[in-house]
């Protein structure tokens, strides 16, 4: 066996290192999650395995039914046992337990060291021992990370909560997850929700595979020198990244003096043509930023994005950059966005077609609102409001129903962009037509 | 020289299969379009042009400076080559300059005629249509209307089709857009790549797939289109089939079948797809995915009476945002295959009437989010629904549609109005 798909770890500031950290509801109605408690349920100093063997045994004992599903952690000292976290999934009496798999290695563990629940104390933890389908909640508090951490299970879910685990927390009652100068590699499907992350390093997350889910998170990188990314995906020699990514409620931030970027896409290959090919942004902010998000030229691959009710803000180049050189079949879709200022321009395209550009505010590009390198006339620019750009569009061409009206901000600088009274982007939603 | 890629056709049921039917405003202040009207402008039997030569002249005159840029139509003479040809230059009342040789010897007694609209977008028409080109359509029914066989446009230059009412440009909505009636004909595309605009326009036919791209590499946009099928049994059968390594964008479209056929609005095959503001109804299902999917997009959308799911594939990444699924009979989103091929995010949809389940799916990672569900066999079915820390904030009400079937607007009182995602700054 293995550590069970759907279990829950819990990781908490007030949390121990040595503890058990993890439950699997494995027989509900008798079994009771000891990992969401500070301290460790049951302490473990003489645990005896024979080899190759899943019983543990004590003889001190204190083993409880309401102990399975719990994971117990083993840590090093003692004899042959094999530190790391198993799930005890049989309780045979107060004095042994089965683990999902045998303990041991060499030879018959004697004086044993393990802790029965008890939050863990690092998401670090976590992301080297939890398996497939794992969810990790991470109470409120600040957690700094300690070395940069490559993703182990392949579907990994990481929460933020503040009071209770039904309930996403916002602003500052996420947790925060300071990564220093580390960061987190993903491997594959990995899912954060409601957290904070800031770092220094060249990048806070290093996406290697397709599937990297945000809802309602931070990430700032708070170098201010260099090229820095909030996310960073690289997909040399890998495949199908970073297809199927979505960010949901999210916001990307950088700081003055780096290039910035709040995600980069690199190093696509002809393999990954099709599974890459669908990024979505959804209500996400990107703002003090150099580009919001970029995708490098490649002569294969791509990145058709989505991006829904996103704004973008204070950029210091292109909010979005796809300046391919080659041709490439994946569209751009933005739509209902708000761009307010960028150095040079909000979009900027290349040998992609069939964009829809639709129902977005464009305001404050120095260069151009939309910009396609080359003379491309197939971009479906309908329904928009361009203000104060340098000019709305250059090597594409305007479609219909587009205005030119100070949209009326409430309060961009403070970061408010909703309309104020009287915009004219108010109500500039599309109502879908029955029997169109 | 060639015809223009600046040209604009006209196509009305009142043209004429021998006119023009073409305009390229090549002397502005000048030429005057004779393109939108019935009849030709000039209508000749005698032209004659020298071998090799563009120069066509005419012993009974009637060339005017204004017909340059007009199209002919040469439908007959001896060594003339029928087509279509730009008047380019106006030499005297009775010769003037085309695009090109319109002969392979000495030409005499040929037949043309200059403007006047053409009375359909026949196999002429399109062989003459070229990237760049519209061809405008006219309001009113074009019965039995042949196939649109289109070829290549260029990577970065498009083709396009628009309808119209009373003047080019208005956008008609309804019955008041033209309809072409294809029976069992079908609009296709062959070549190396087509950028292809359609517009205004509703669309009948029975075909098995009413536009149906032979090769890849096919890119289209629909506005404002209505595609229904009209196949009464049979199927699988499609409105619209998906051409890989091409991307369709719609956007204010409709997609209908008829009773007895197993019809499906779209099967993406490959193509990157997204669809705004647009209504499937009264299909086996809306949009299904054969195999694998490039990325779908599918916002603001109304699917209602659906014989199995709106929304049905496997592998597909999905984005599902703001839609209305109501009347389904198995699902509204159905995503079939297991395993960590996941990614799928539906939030703010509202999933009424489905048999099934609102949302079914067997992949994994998804977010489902701030969706209604009422009246479904169960909101989500998923294997993984138990530890579905991503599926939350979502409702069970009455959505309280005005009329379900016919207006999904809520009612003043719906609890969905203004339910919303509304973006926080500085999340």
């Amino acid at each position: 066996m293995a550590l069970s798909y759907w279990t829950d770890w819990e990781v908490r500031t007030t949390g121990n290192t040595n503890n058990g950290g993890g439950f699997f509801n494995r027989v509900p109605g008798a079994s009771i999650d000891y990992s969401q408690q500070n301290a460790s349920q049951l302490s473990l100093t003489d645990g005896a395995c024979l080899l190759a063997s899943v019983t543990l045994t004590s003889v001190i004992g204190g083993f409880t039914a309401g102990m399975i599903g719990n994971l117990i952690q083993i840590r090093a000292g003692g004899v042959n046992f094999v530190a790391g976290f198993y799930e005890i999934v049989l309780v045979n009496s107060a004095n042994s337990v089965n683990l999902d798999r045998t303990p041991v290695a060499a030879g018959n563990g004697t004086g044993g060291l393990g802790e029965v629940g008890g939050a863990i104390a690092s998401i670090e933890t976590f992301i080297i021992n939890g398996t497939h389908y794992n969810t990790c909640f991470v109470k409120s508090g600040t957690y700094t990370f300690t070395a940069w951490r490559s993703q182990v299970g392949s579907i990994l879910r990481i929460f933020g909560y503040d009071i209770s685990r039904t309930v996403s927390p916002t602003g500052n009652n996420r947790p925060l997850i300071q990564l220093s100068t580390f960061y987190i590699q993903q491997t594959a499907s990995l899912e954060f929700e409601n957290l904070r992350f800031t770092g220094s390093a060249t990048q806070l997350i290093l996406g290697k595979a397709r599937g990297l889910m945000a809802t309602n998170c931070t990430f700032e990188n708070t170098n201010g020198a260099g090229a820095r990314y909030c996310i960073y995906f690289d997909a040399t020699l890998m495949g199908n990244a970073p297809g199927r990514s979505r960010f949901l409620s999210c916001e990307f931030k950088g700081t003055a003096g780096a290039t910035s970027y709040g995600f980069k896409y690199v190093g696509q290959s002809q393999i990954q043509t099709d599974y890459a090919a669908h990024i979505g942004f959804i209500f996400c902010f990107f703002h003090d930023l150099t580009y919001g998000y970029q995708c490098d030229q490649s002569a294969y691959g791509d990145s058709g994005a989505l991006f829904f009710k996103c704004i973008f803000a204070r950029i210091g180049g292109d909010s979005i950059r796809c300046s391919f050189v080659v041709a490439n079949k994946y569209p751009l879709v933005v739509v209902f966005c708000s761009f307010y200022g960028a150095t040079a321009n909000h979009l900027n395209i290349g040998y992609k077609c069939n964009n829809l550009i639709y129902g977005n505010t464009f305001d404050s590009a120095v260069a151009f609102a939309c910009l396609d390198t080359v003379t491309n006339l197939f971009w479906h620019i309908d329904s928009n409001n361009f203000w104060n750009n340098g000019a709305p569009v250059s090597g594409c061409v305007l479609g219909v129903d587009n205005i030119g009206l100070n949209p009326l901000w409430v309060n961009p600088a403070g970061d408010d962009f909703n309309f104020g009274a009287g915009s004219p982007c108010i109500d500039n939603a599309i109502g879908t037509r029955l029997g169109v | 020289m060639s015809l223009p890629t600046t040209a604009n056709w006209e196509v009305r049921i009142t043209g004429n299969a021998n006119n023009g039917g073409g305009f390229n405003n090549r002397i502005p202040g000048t030429s005057i379009d004779y393109s939108q009207q019935n009849a030709s402008q000039l209508s000749k039997a005698d032209l004659a042009c020298a071998a090799g030569s563009t120069t066509v002249t005419s012993a009974t005159n009637g060339f005017t400076p204004q017909m340059v840029g007009n199209y002919m139509r040469i439908r007959a003479g001896a060594n003339f080559t029928v087509g279509f040809y730009e008047i380019v230059q106006f030499n005297g009342v009775g010769s003037i300059e085309l695009d090109r040789v319109p002969v392979t010897g000495i030409g005499a007694n040929g037949v043309a005629e200059v403007g006047g609209a053409q009375i359909q977008i026949s196999a002429a028409v399109v062989s003459d249509f070229i990237a760049g080109n519209t061809i405008h359509v006219k309001t009113g029914t074009y019965a039995a209307h042949p196939n649109i066989a289109l070829t290549d446009s260029g990577q970065f230059t498009v083709k396009a089709i628009s309808g119209y009412d009373v003047v080019r440009g208005d956008a008609p909505i309804g019955n008041n857009r033209p309809l072409l009636q294809l029976g069992v004909n079908k609009i296709s595309y062959s070549g190396v790549v087509l950028n292809l605009e359609i517009k205004n326009l509703r669309i009948e036919s029975s075909n098995t797939k009413v536009i149906d791209p032979i090769n890849t590499n096919f890119n289209l946009f629909l506005k404002n289109v209505k595609i229904t099928h009209t196949a009464i049994a049979g199927g699988p059968l499609y409105c619209l089939y998906g051409s890989a390594g091409g991307n369709y964008t719609i956007l204010d479209c409709e997609f209908s079948g008829t009773a007895g056929a197993i019809s499906y609005g779209i099967n993406p095959f490959g193509t990157a797809l997204t669809v705004l503001n647009s209504h499937f109804h009264d299909l086996t299902s809306g949009i299904v995915l054969a195999g694998g999917s490039s990325g779908l997009n599918v916002l603001f959308c109304i699917f209602n009476r659906m014989a199995q799911s709106a929304i049905v594939g496997s592998e597909m990444s999905s984005c599902i945002i703001n839609n209305t699924f109501a009347n389904c009979g198995r699902s509204g989103f159905q995503n079939v295959i297991a395993g960590v091929i996941g990614g799928d995010l539906v939030i703010n949809n509202t999933f009424s009437d489905c048999i099934t389940a609102g949302m079914e799916t067997l992949s994994d990672p998804f977010i489902c989010r701030n969706n209604n569900f009422y009246g479904c066999g169960v909101p989500v079915l998923s294997s993984a629904f138990r530890s579905l820390r991503l599926c939350d904030n979502n409702t069970y009400v009455n959505p309280q549609f005005v009329a379900p079937g016919s207006n999904y607007a809520l009612q003043r009182t719906s609890g969905l109005i203004d339910r919303a995602f509304s973006m926080r700054l500085g999340v």
